[in-house]
């Protein structure tokens, strides 16, 4: 059951209680208990007084849950001091305002009522005394029985001396229309001079609707308030329309019988402060996005390292030349960023050619989670440790509704690190924190002082800078500034009052971060770096060859072209065989994962879904550690364009050299054919050529005519093929008779006869 | 029902005769479309109606179609296939939307504004078994919430539809309306609770901030009727009613419940566990992690992981209404709060 105490406010929950409002208990004697209403509205001129209510229907009520125990809400005016109801109502320390004077009138009317009250509240109630008492002291002093009796009502119900505080702050019933009988503010000056009422034109409701349908319809962007007032007058509150110079124009009414401009600057935007005229004019976007109050910070409820990141993409805002030329223009960077919301620390970030996607979104979140000391070095920044870029896990990264927003980018950040994306609501910039402020703040002190930038510093005109850097010199610039921001620049606003012991003023964000870490307000470690790469680096078709890995061109489909210098091979793949099966079988597909933005290595994706690092082995190692896969397409889109616009020449060269060739053969063929002609002319210079020949016809001669060569020297021994080399060459042999004395003749017949005895001799001897 | 079948009656005599497969769908419930498309029937045209409905509605239909054939709605914790999810196209423009694993998940979860995300993660702190973010309140008689949830050995019955539950003929067809153009009322969270032998389950509703005065109340409440009507518990939230500062710490520490599945045995951190808690006992949170990682020889790192974890599952007492300092010692209040909420938001006790 439940006990009733004095004071207490029931409030109605049901309506079988017969009350109107909540109730005070004023009282509470064996069977009987007194309960006045809080009632202290304007309804009613004088408030209700105390009312007797049984005991036990009260906690029958309250038990059965048709009352129950509530707080009395006081109105805020009574919770101002007199010096604040005296500023705000006209008073001052001498003399009080008027609502504190009425309240210091009541309270002395009332003042020996409530002594007397409480020193005998239930006789005051049961015995009817305090009627007797007001009675008794209308008669004496300056105030009317009901008046006594409102402020004493009103002090027992309220139980406080604000509650007779005057009501005439109220007066003229702000925030309610006043219906107009005559046009509000001062006459004019012609009314003025001639002293009579104002003339001016007052609204009615008609009218308000009116000017707010014209206040809505004309003041937009780039139209005064004056055209827009002109407009409405010339739509609603024109007399005819007449033809002026041929065309339809209205006649507006005569000044006072139509609103005025101030009217019209007053009931157009109707207190709705979202139909100001600045408002109107900046447009919603704009005003959201640059002009509107922030009441307070988007990393409030950030409390870990790590918690929440946020990221955006914006232009590089500098052109870049080629690596490979400086007057070869290659393009604009893209720049994804990521900023660690607890310490504003930038973990990582994505800096290449490629338009913002899913890719460069994912890229630079891997970026952030795996060590830079590579990355730094291959831009010849030498010794960054972890305490200039460190690596993070993000549990949670906030990001607008572009790049980011892909069922891409939602699956692979599950899987890879189990973390939560937040898609902050559109059109808001603030939403993302810093980072927007970032991309303003990294043009200022990089990219726009930059030879080659899209927009010159202190709004300058356009100049057409030429593109100078190259991208290598160009991210070399972004590290210096990520390491200038994270471990240099002071940060005194994120040093908090429990870092001050250990921490001055001018600690950097890496100081902060440090003693973050150390405290233990730090999510967890960084994720598996094989993981990350396993997920988060994109993937590339390739082939195995006998050779190594060659990459695919990305922009060929399905077509097998090869990216020059992107030859990759590591242990993996001799232990494995796959050289050695590609040597056999032919070329392989295969698929590798790798940073488009470093081609120094790639990652092997295997059968088993594990990862094997590969290094590229081309020998232009200048050409991997200075270009992007971006870049080298480009070169070899070049190269092939200009292979194709001098094929002319090099077809005509090499069919020069052919041609050369082929006609220097010629001419020794020509000549060739020349003098066989000729040896067949004179048959003796048939054998011309062959000497052996020509030896063995000289020593049958000889032989013939008794000159041979004693010793067998000099004489003609025929070999056949089949006989060994080492044996000793056989004993010349006699020439027949016939042959002989055919070769003594000197002519050239005698000579022919001799030379084919000799060889039907030899044939015949064989 | 009656005036779904009545509405069909009077624009096209071939569906009176021949109701179509998805006609049948919302006659007859998730599971019968799952068994149709296991038989092999294929997309659908959709109903024939009016010619008011276009083309992009009949797409949203056959979208809807086959989110139930997916199984959408129905599944319990990690199997659990959720009916709306965040894509390219239902970008907000009033509030953040979030996707990711909620703790002790590995599905991720889709939630269409942050204060839904927390009253999530809220109930799972007081103890839910389960929370089905977006949960569709079917428009037709249909098995339980609770129906498939493992170890379950209550016998349930089914529930009623929306169709069943509305009054008067024009919410009736008002809701087959947008049935037709491919949308479904939910309720914001489907929570489980209680003993996981015999779960019960409520309706978790997250109304606007401008809903505590009673100026943005979803009207119709399907959500209240439907939970009436089968019997569940109902709760609508509003962002005032959760602390800022319980809400950052309660997010802070949430991640760390899946960091520690990934990677701690479960005898190490029950080592780590009862040496932080020996440490808590006369320490600061700084010193009783440097104390433990000297005895366990554990890098500090890995140490305050398991710090959050404790203080999400409360085996060490913190409130979390107060900011957490760890170089001071824990003020004590945590478990009582989480039981408080238990009270209020689940009706009863742990």
């Amino acid at each position: 059951m439940t006990t009733l105490l004095p004071g207490s406010i029931l409030a109605k929950v049901s309506d079988e209680v017969p009350f109107t409002t909540s109730m005070r208990l004023l009282v509470v004697n064996a069977d009987m208990c007194w309960v006045i209403p809080l009632d202290f509205s304007d309804h009613r001129k004088y408030s209700r007084g105390p009312v007797p209510v049984s005991c036990i229907k009260l906690e029958r009520w309250l038990d059965e849950g048709k009352l129950r125990i509530a707080e009395f809400e006081r109105p805020k005016i009574w919770t101002a001091s007199d010096e604040d109801l005296n500023r705000r109502y006209g008073g001052s320390a001498q003399k009080n305002c008027a609502i504190v004077e009425a309240r210091e009138t009541a309270m002395a009317a009332i003042e020996t009522l409530v002594e007397r009250y409480c020193s005998d509240m239930v006789g005051a109630l049961t015995k009817g005394n305090y009627t007797e008492w007001i009675d008794e002291a209308s008669k004496t002093g300056p105030h009317h029985k009901a008046y006594l009796y409102d402020a004493f009502h009103r002090y027992l119900a309220a139980d406080n001396k604000q509650v007779l505080l005057g009501d005439t702050y109220r007066n003229g019933g702000r925030g309610s229309p006043k219906k107009q009988t005559r046009k509000l503010g001062r006459r004019n000056a012609d009314d003025a001079a001639a002293n009579s009422e104002s003339s001016g034109y007052a609204l009615n409701d008609h009218d308000k609707l009116k000017i707010a349908c014209g206040w809505e319809s004309f003041v937009t962007d780039g139209r005064s308030t004056r055209t827009a007032y002109l407009e409405t007058m010339g739509t609603f509150y024109a007399d005819r329309i007449e033809i002026v110079n041929g065309t339809e124009t209205p006649i507006l009414k005569p000044a006072n019988q139509r609103p005025t401009q101030r009217q019209f600057n007053y009931w157009g935007p109707r207190d709705d402060p979202a139909q100001s005229a600045t408002r109107r004019m900046l447009g919603e976007h704009e005003y959201r996005l640059n002009h509107r109050g922030l009441p307070g910070s988007a990393s409030n409820d950030v409390l870990l390292i790590g918690q929440r990141a946020w990221t955006d993409s914006s232009g590089g805002d500098v052109r870049l030349a080629s690596v490979f030329s400086r007057c070869t223009e290659v393009g604009v960077a893209t720049f994804t960023c990521i900023v660690e919301a607890r310490t504003e620390v930038i973990p990582g970030v994505y800096i290449g050619f490629e338009r913002p996607s899913a890719r460069t979104q994912l890229l630079a979140a891997a970026h952030a989670a795996l060590p830079k000391a590579d990355w730094c070095a291959r831009f010849g920044i030498h010794g960054v440790t972890e305490d200039q870029i460190p690596a993070l896990r993000l549990d949670e990264i906030a990001a607008d509704n572009g790049e980011a927003r892909n069922g891409e980018v939602i699956r692979v950040s599950l899987k890879a690190w189990e973390g939560w994306i937040e898609y902050v609501r559109a059109g808001d910039g603030t939403a993302k924190g810093s980072v927007e402020g970032e991309h303003h703040v990294r043009h200022r002190e990089v990219d726009h002082l930059l030879p080659g930038t899209t927009h010159s510093p202190g709004r300058q005109a356009r100049n057409e800078s030429p593109a100078i850097l190259n991208y290598y010199e160009y991210v070399a610039h972004h590290i210096r500034r990520i390491i200038y921001h994270n471990s240099v620049q002071p940060a005194p606003h994120l040093v908090m009052g429990e870092m001050r012991g250990e921490l001055s003023a001018f600690a950097t964000r890496m100081d902060v971060f440090r003693w973050l870490m150390k405290h233990g307000y730090i999510n967890g470690k960084p994720p598996d770096a094989e993981m990350i790469r396993a997920h988060m680096l994109p993937s590339f078709p390739a082939s195995i060859t006998k050779h190594g890995v060659f990459l695919h061109r990305p922009d060929r489909g399905s077509k097998k072209e090869y990216v020059l210098a992107c030859r990759f091979v590591g242990k993996y793949l001799n232990e494995s065989g796959l050289l050695e099966a590609a040597r056999r079988n032919g070329v392989i597909p295969a698929e590798v994962s790798l940073d488009p933005n470093d081609l120094s290595v790639a990652w092997f994706r295997t059968r088993d879904f594990g990862l094997e690092r590969l290094e590229n082995v081309d020998r232009d190692r200048w050409l991997i550690q200075h270009a992007t896969l971006h870049e080298l397409l480009f070169l070899q889109d070049r190269d092939q364009r200009e292979r194709l616009q001098n094929s002319t020449k090099f077809d005509q060269d090499a069919f020069n050299f052919l041609h050369e060739r082929d006609a220097h053969s010629s001419v020794a063929v020509e000549q060739y054919n020349i003098a066989q002609e000729r040896t067949a002319a004179s048959p003796q210079g048939q054998d011309a050529p062959n000497s052996a020949a020509a030896r063995r016809t000289e020593t049958t001669l000889l032989e013939k005519s008794g000159l041979a060569d004693p010793v067998g020297k000099f004489t003609y021994v025929p070999r056949t093929t089949s006989a060994p080399t080492g044996d000793k060459a056989p004993a010349a042999q006699p020439l027949p008779a016939a042959s002989a004395a055919s070769v003594t003749s000197p002519s050239s017949d005698i000579a022919d006869d001799v030379l084919a005895a000799i060889d039907k001799f030899i044939k015949k001897d064989s | 029902m009656r005036q779904h079948t009545q509405q069909h009656r009077s624009t096209a005599k071939q569906t009176e005769r021949k109701p179509t497969s998805s006609q049948s769908h919302l006659n007859s419930g998730p599971q019968s479309a799952s068994k149709d498309a296991q038989s092999g029937t294929g997309r659908s045209p959709g109903p024939r109606t009016t010619s008011v409905r276009t083309r992009r509605d009949a797409s949203r239909y056959r979208k809807l179609e086959q989110r139930i054939r997916d199984g959408a709605g129905q599944g319990h914790l990690d199997d659990y296939v959720r009916m709306w999810e965040i894509t390219r196209a239902n970008i907000s423009r009033f509030g953040s939307q979030l996707t990711g694993p909620l703790p002790g998940y590995r599905r991720g979860s889709h939630f269409r504004a942050r204060s839904h995300f927390e009253m999530a993660l809220l109930a799972l702190w007081i103890g839910a078994l389960d929370v089905r973010e977006n949960y569709p309140l079917w428009l037709f008689s249909h098995p339980h919430p609770l129906s498939g949830w493992p170890d379950d050995r209550v016998e349930r019955r089914p529930c009623s539809g929306l169709l069943e539950l509305v009054d008067g003929e024009l919410s009736a067809r008002n809701l087959i309306r947008q049935a037709l153009r491919g949308s479904i009322p939910d309720v914001t969270l489907m929570v489980t609770f209680g003993n996981p032998a015999h779960p019960r389950c409520m309706l978790l509703e997250c109304l606007g901030a401008n809903a505590a005065d009673g100026k943005e109340r979803p009207f119709p409440d399907y959500s209240e009727l439907y939970s009436s009507a089968n019997d569940m518990r109902y709760f609508a939230s509003v962002p005032e009613h959760v602390g800022h500062t319980l809400m950052a710490n309660l997010v802070a520490c949430s991640y760390a419940v899946n960091a520690v599945r990934r990677t701690m045995s479960p005898s190490l951190l029950a080592a780590i566990e009862d040496s932080l808690r020996l440490g808590l006992e006369h320490n600061t949170f700084l010193g009783a992690v440097e104390a433990t990682s000297v005895r366990l020889k554990i890098d500090e790192r890995s140490l305050w992981t398991v710090v959050h974890y404790m203080k999400w599952r409360q085996t060490i007492d913190v409130d979390m209404r107060y900011p957490v300092y760890h170089s001071e010692r824990p003020i004590p209040g945590g478990q009582a709060l989480r039981s408080a909420l238990q009270r209020i938001i689940f009706g009863e006790t742990s």
